[in-house]
């Protein structure tokens, strides 16, 4: 049940200096790989998780995630 | 506190808020993913096992804040098939004006998240009214103790549960729970236990992939990940409370 409030108007931003916006500019994710070989992920980015699917196939969590549809495609 | 006259409070944030992070991801729930996920410098709470913690804790940290280009990227992200757009920090409620900005900026139609620890005041969370189609909500702690030891915060459970009393009745929840090593039956039972009695129909996100980060070492039971055993009683204990879990 959402109720949905008129946007606002779009105010002053603040200026940046840099065209893009992250760490770095660029997209990343943070990957802790423990010593029994269990991967953990964090802002996990498509890409990412299209390639954790390739090294295991088996994790349910992260399949689900590598094939999520776009909303389009569904 | 006045942020304009220099003021600063415990999130240390000054009066405009910088992006450290702004890209599509699928590691939050299911339902919500691909999201364009909106990362804001600065939180009210200092968790030492924060994932986030060099950003989190210094609302310097990032770019400063472009709601214009925001609003593009998100255009773009949406129009290739991203789900929702995700508001997130740190803590997004420390910067309501920027987070009006950016709300401004976005294409309309678009699934707006607030990704927010819940421990926002009852005026924040009135101003937030209607803006947000989804308030994914933390809730952490299961008791005052260990959000005091941990989180450096007072009064945690009682200002969360109204939270998050009141998001369920103004918009879509999800709570999320981040399960902590050692921390089940004093945190997830108490919390999963309250949920099952104040909100039964509310879905419930049960995250065991906990990990070690920032200052998680200066807690003994935090140096480590769950252990299998103690997330699989957590999902046993979450399915037998009858509980909404979403992956």
């Amino acid at each position: 049940m959402s109720r949905r409030r008129p946007r606002p108007k779009p105010g002053t931003g603040a200026s940046q200096k840099r065209r893009k916006q992250g760490r770095g500019g660029r997209a990343s994710t943070d990957i802790l790989i423990l010593s029994d070989g269990t991967v953990l992920a964090h802002n996990l980015t498509p890409g990412m998780a299209k390639v954790l699917h390739k090294l295991n196939p088996n994790d349910a969590t992260i399949r689900a995630r590598a094939e999520r549809k776009p909303k389009e495609a569904q | 506190m006045n942020r304009l006259a220099g003021e600063l409070g415990r999130c240390h944030a000054g009066p405009s808020a910088r992006v450290f992070s702004a890209q599509v991801e699928v590691g939050d729930e299911l339902e919500l993913v691909p999201t364009f996920a909106i990362a804001l410098s600065g939180c009210d709470l200092r968790c030492d096992f924060c994932l986030t913690g060099a950003e989190s804790w210094n609302p310097r940290a990032g770019q400063p804040l472009r709601p214009e280009v925001l609003g593009r990227r998100a255009a773009a992200a949406l129009a290739d098939g991203a789900r929702s757009v995700m508001l997130l920090g740190g803590e997004p409620t420390v910067h309501l004006p920027s987070a009006l900005e950016i709300v401004a900026t976005m294409p309309a139609g678009a699934k707006l998240v607030w990704k927010t620890n819940a421990h926002g005041t009852a005026q924040a969370r009135e101003l937030l009214e209607g803006l947000f189609d989804v308030w994914l909500a933390d809730y952490k702690f299961g008791n005052d103790i260990c959000a005091e030891r941990l989180a450096r915060v007072g009064n945690y459970s009682a200002i969360v549960r109204e939270n998050l009393l009141w998001a369920s009745r103004h918009s879509e929840l999800i709570v999320r729970h981040l399960l902590m090593p050692g921390h089940l039956e004093c945190c997830w039972r108490p919390v999963a236990e309250w949920l099952a009695l104040e909100l039964p129909d509310t879905k419930v996100s049960l995250r065991p992939a906990f990990w070690p980060a920032w200052h998680a070492d200066r807690h003994t039971e935090l140096r480590r990940t769950v252990p299998a055993q103690e997330s699989e009683r957590a999902f046993d204990l979450a399915r037998a409370l009858g509980l909404k879990l979403v992956p």
